[in-house]
């Protein structure tokens, strides 16, 4: 049945995208979000969808006529970082160590992705469009948050979110990551509807991915999710009405929530009696020992889940030989921290790329900030904020798993780029019509 | 409950891919239909802000 909806919508959705690039710019972005495959089981689960309509954007930008094709420019920081980072990474992966079966597939994934952001500037040139940007996310991660949240909710936290094995989101950690990552886009978008019922949608997805998070007992979820609580609170024009319903959401999560929900979080109270986290740190050990062996281009994509790799560093202390850890385990493992793997999968060249990335965003935030002061654009300083914040909640919480390469990160950061770019050519406009008025 | 989610999900993203589509093909529309946003009352709202802050709580 599911697959006879899709293929109805895609007999829509096809025909649609053809005469807009940026209708199939952001069908390509959805359908790799929502994972459609992990949902169908007929027919169609077999269908690359991303590559469909990946192929329609670029030929209709090839060969259509897009109304707001170049109007803010190609030429922006964030182009000029992710075309490096993407050129290191091709390096990385050519030169990796040998028979590694992951470090092609994620490669080759990691180029698709930074492929996908760098035609944004060719698209997301209005508010109209980064308006829609966001809500395609929010329709895309919304859904497993809605989805995994209510089956939290209905099974009384019986329920635990595996994650979407055929996504990027494939593991319980990865999905809190993301699920916390989308709650400011959706908060943003709540503010921001004109109707209600969206309105009230929004609010409900926002409840329901919180308690899709918390059905994960990921710490790091747990984390990024008070953190955002924390900057609510210090942001908010009203502090006592932020604090208080955030300490009666908290007390009623407390108190509804099953015992279960908390006894991983609580085991954070005692790190170093924590088996799961030094072994992460251990993993942390072993991935800065294969940079500090390979400085320039790292060990390759996800060097060190390959077995092999990870037993000729095994015993290595890295930059973390400070910290004592338990032998680590004879089988690869994941990095678990996004700097770590990128440090040790792209080396220190890689990990300067990546905070850079991130540095920029923090930057493009600040001036769209500056130059909507004083009142306009404030939609421009809530997005911006809301993009920040969800950069921020990646940070915090990708500090324990590794998912250096998740496709909404980079789209997210392209977005904040490509809203400083809308705000300063409005900025220049005006500017330029106030002087001709006052030569007048 | 999951194909039921599945199905609207499909139907909204097909509500803001029309909207798209009707908006581009006329001049300075700016419609996204259901999921229609607020026009910018950044000076309005401004009066009532204490600085930092631009979020409701």
């Amino acid at each position: 049945m599911r697959d006879l909806v899709l293929l109805a919508a895609m007999l829509l959705f096809v025909p649609l995208s053809m005469t807009n690039a940026f209708i199939a710019y952001l069908l390509c972005g959805w359908v790799s979000v929502l994972s459609p495959a992990y949902y169908l089981y007929g027919f169609m689960d077999d269908v690359r969808f991303n590559l469909i309509f990946a192929v329609i954007t670029i030929s209709v930008l090839i060969v259509g006529r897009d109304r707001f094709k170049n109007r803010l420019g190609y030429a922006n920081p964030t182009v000029l970082l992710m075309l490096l980072f993407m050129v290191h990474g091709i390096l990385c992966a050519l030169f990796a160590y040998p028979g590694n079966p992951l470090n092609e597939t994620l490669a080759i994934q990691f180029v698709k992705t930074l492929i996908y952001c760098l035609l944004a500037p060719l698209l997301l040139t209005t508010r109209f469009r980064l308006h829609a940007l966001l809500l395609m996310l929010a329709l895309g991660l919304g859904f497993h948050g809605v989805v995994e949240g209510l089956k939290v909710i209905k099974s009384a936290g019986g329920h635990r979110p595996l994650g979407i094995p055929s996504s990027m989101m494939s593991d319980n950690n990865q999905l809190a990551v993301a699920m916390v990552m989308a709650l400011p886009i959706f908060f943003y978008l709540y503010q921001y509807s004109q109707r209600k019922l969206v309105r009230i949608a929004f609010l409900c997805t926002i409840a329901f991915t919180v308690a899709c998070v918390l059905g994960t007992t990921s710490r790091g979820g747990l984390v990024g999710l008070l953190a955002l609580a924390l900057w609510f609170v210090v942001t908010s024009r009203h502090k006592f009405a932020a604090l208080a319903l955030t300490l009666f959401l908290g007390v009623t999560t407390v108190a509804v929530a099953p015992e279960n929900m908390f006894s991983r979080v609580s085991s954070m109270q005692d790190i170093e009696s924590d088996s799961s986290f030094m072994g992460r740190v251990a993993a942390w050990k072993i991935s800065s020992a294969v940079a500090l062996k390979n400085p320039a281009l790292g060990g390759g994509f996800h060097a060190i889940q390959y077995t092999p790799i990870w037993d000729a560093y095994r015993y290595e202390q890295g930059l973390l030989g400070w910290i004592a850890t338990p032998p680590p385990d004879e089988r690869g493992k994941a990095a678990h921290n996004i700097f770590f793997e990128v440090l040790g999968d792209l080396g220190f060249i890689g990990l300067g790329l990546f905070g850079l990335l991130f540095l920029n965003a923090f930057r493009a935030r600040a001036e769209v900030r500056r130059l909507t002061r004083g009142g306009r654009w404030l939609w421009a300083r809530d997005m911006s904020d809301m993009l920040f914040l969800a950069i921020f909640a990646y940070m915090i919480s990708g500090s324990a798993v590794s998912m250096a390469y998740f496709e909404p990160f980079y789209v997210i950061l392209m977005a904040m780029e490509m809203l400083r770019q809308w705000v300063r050519h409005e900025s220049r406009r005006m500017a330029d019509s106030t002087g001709h008025r006052g030569e007048q | 409950m999951e194909g039921l989610f599945f199905l609207a999900d499909i139907i909204l993203m097909l509500l803001l891919v029309l909207a798209i589509f009707r908006s581009e093909r006329k001049p300075s529309s700016e419609d996204l239909g259901l999921f229609a946003y607020k026009a910018d009352d950044g000076l309005e709202r401004q009066a009532g802000e204490t600085g930092e802050a631009s979020h409701d709580a």
